[in-house]
């Protein structure tokens, strides 16, 4: 949510080109024929800053929530506009009419449709045409999955949930052992209503077919044209080619692939081993599974990244000295735990690395031989936070084998929101500090349960 | 030219003890050049490198001699193959000192920036100050690599045999005062 500070700001430093060119293309699709229907009608307060971009591509590890951090300029994108509506019209209304930016990005995380624009947008950063969407052509972005695996048929796409999953799924997802599969998974209706992969896919690719199809009309009477386009795209493409073009973007050979956030805590190394070959039997390159509960990584396959997921630097640290953390692991924390906010109020506010913290972090990367990546809470970041972090992985690419899964486009920040990138993490973040000095009784996940809303509020939602 | 067993064992011998001799050199002088440009910024530095923790102190400290250590071990290699394009060439002497000097340079720059930066040290012509605590991303460091005399007479000994071997290895006569100097024994 913008702050006092963040308006003033947003008046006198930063550039706003990109939003006053989005309000041009608004303003020109509401004066074109059937302007009610194509798009614009988005509540959402949002704007684009320039920051500094990745020096290697390949240091945006993957789009973190199908690239949520650019759910903003995606809801005021008048073509994606119409894109989404056609193709999912209740979400795109429910979307439609939220004002605050960082409740688009929770409402839009692990959106096929956002996603598809991510990619769009990275390959015209990348060097292709408008329209052009060719995987073959640029490099691609890998996209992350959260997962919820069927407890059944784990390889079942059609049953497996594509969602982050809400704030009380979140805190019963840290439910003891006995109670876990009492609580979480399908009985959740943020997770029953979700999208199945196979779902995904198949609204992915027709996002990508109908951006292509309204690439073509340009010039006079073109928006009435490009929506006439668009829609006979998508009609030409059934689910079969939907899905097969979704997966070219997902191909090793493209430079795409899947990283898979295991939501489904009750699941199996075999249940996950099994959703992995059948995501390679169709093309998909799965690059990493990721997880808080780290034994669910004891025996995946190989050639599959085990990534070890912490809510900051802190757990990491403590991770080190409980010999927890093993040489070579991979790991991912938020990147706000290394980053100091100060100011505010009188002076400016600014946004730094803690030169402690990333010295702790660089003694034990060299300590342990590990490759660390970083994300952030899109919608609790500071365009400022971003750009220091990007900054910060640029300079060490040693210290950042495994980069940083920003969730926007290389480059560009939402200006709206606000923060180090910690958001409600910060909460565990603490409770990983109070261990460090003798606070530690009880596993985080029973303190969850125990603390519920008033401690975990808004929680995690990496 | 043929030589004897006893040739070819004693002039083996004296190139095992010259190449010895650069490598203990090259590792004191890498571990002598890295150790002094950390230690020289941290005790210009009361403020920063009071704030350093325990354990990034030690990490410091350890990949001080360890880092500087597998350096020179990776170091083996380009001047294993320094010599052998030299061996090739017609330079002189003080074109290959040139040659050896940036090779060694660049790696014992590269290792000391890199430590340098990872443990978060200011760039140079920042000042100490108590109450900055942030990364400096910006941070440059004036590093300038010189070889010590030591070191040159190690790299230019073990020039000097490998002259005299292959000349003998290509079968010319073994004139002039390396080969005097380092193969007496023969002839």
């Amino acid at each position: 949510m913008a702050t006092t500070d963040k308006q003033r700001r947003a008046e006198d430093e930063h550039e706003v080109t990109d939003q006053l060119v989005a309000n041009e293309n608004e303003a020109q699709a509401a004066g074109a024929p059937g302007a009610g229907y194509l798009g614009g009608d988005a509540q959402v307060k949002s704007g684009t800053a320039t920051v500094e971009a990745f020096a290697d591509p390949t240091a945006q590890t993957y789009a973190h929530g199908a690239m949520m951090g650019a759910a903003g300029a995606f809801m005021q994108d008048p073509l994606w506009n119409q894109i989404f509506r056609a193709l999912w019209a209740e979400e795109h209304d429910r979307v439609a009419a939220l004002k605050d930016v960082k409740a688009v990005m929770l409402a839009l995380e692990n959106n096929p449709i956002l996603a598809a624009y991510g990619e769009c947008k990275t390959l015209e950063q990348r060097g292709e045409q408008p329209g052009q969407a060719d995987p073959k052509a640029q490099r691609v972005l890998p996209q992350e999955w959260d997962v919820w695996l069927d407890p059944k048929e784990p390889g079942d796409l059609s049953k497996v949930k594509i969602a982050h999953g809400n704030f009380w799924t979140t805190v019963l997802q840290s439910a003891t052992d006995g109670q876990k599969d009492k609580v979480v998974g399908y009985g959740r209706d943020d997770v029953k209503h979700a999208k199945s992969g196979g779902q995904w896919l198949e609204l992915f690719g027709k996002a990508v077919a109908m951006y292509r199809g309204g690439a073509a009309p340009d010039g006079a009477a073109a928006e009435g044209d490009r929506m006439a386009a668009m829609q006979r795209a998508a009609a030409a493409t059934d689910a079969a080619t939907a899905t097969n073009l979704a997966i070219d973007f997902l191909r090793k050979e493209n430079g795409g692939g899947l990283i898979l956030d295991v939501k489904s805590t009750y699941s199996t190394p075999t249940d996950i081993n099994t959703f992995i070959d059948a995501l390679q039997a169709k093309g998909v390159h799965v690059m990493g599974v990721g997880t808080f509960r780290h034994t669910q990584l004891d025996g995946l396959e190989a050639g599959v990244r085990r990534v070890k997921f912490y809510h900051g630097i802190t757990g990491v640290e403590n991770a080190a000295k409980d010999g927890s953390l093993k040489t070579g692991d991979h790991l991912m924390f938020n990147g706000g735990s290394l980053v100091s906010k100060r100011g505010g109020w009188v002076r400016a506010e600014s946004y730094s690395v803690d030169e402690g913290a990333f010295q702790s972090l660089a003694s034990m990367v060299a300590e342990h031989d590990l490759a660390v990546g970083l994300y952030v809470q899109e919608g609790d970041v500071d365009e400022r936070a971003i750009d220091v972090l990007v900054k910060l992985v640029n300079r060490f690419p040693a210290v950042f084998k495994d980069g940083f899964a920003y969730g926007n486009l290389s480059g560009k920040a939402e200006t709206e929101t606000t923060g180090t990138g910690m958001g409600a993490q910060q909460q565990a973040e603490t409770l990983d500090k109070g261990k460090q000095v003798g606070g530690e009784a009880k596993d985080l996940g029973e303190r969850a349960v125990e603390a519920g809303r008033g401690l975990w509020d808004k929680l995690p939602s990496w | 030219m043929d030589l004897s067993d006893a040739e070819q064992q004693a002039l083996a011998a004296r190139h095992q003890v010259a190449v010895a001799q650069l490598r203990d050199a090259l590792g004191l002088e890498v571990a002598r050049f890295v150790d002094g440009e950390v230690v020289r910024r941290l005790r210009a530095r009361p403020h920063f490198f009071g704030r350093m923790k325990p354990g990034p102190r030690a990490s410091l400290r350890r990949r001080v001699d360890h880092d500087s250590a597998a350096l020179v071990a990776t170091l083996a290699q380009p001047i294993t193959d320094l010599r052998v394009y030299y061996g090739a060439e017609a330079r002189t002497a003080a074109e290959e000192d040139a040659g050896f000097t940036r090779t060694v340079a660049e790696a014992a720059e590269g290792l000391a920036r890199r430590l340098l930066s990872e443990l978060a040290f200011p760039g140079d012509d920042k000042p100490d100050r108590a109450d900055v605590t942030a990364v400096d991303l910006d941070a440059t460091y004036q590093l300038a690599f010189a070889p010590s005399p030591t070191l040159v007479w190690a790299w230019r000994r073990v020039r000097e045999l490998d002259g005299v071997r292959n000349v003998l290895v290509d079968g010319a006569p073994a004139v002039g005062f390396d080969a005097r100097w380092h193969l007496p024994e023969h002839g």
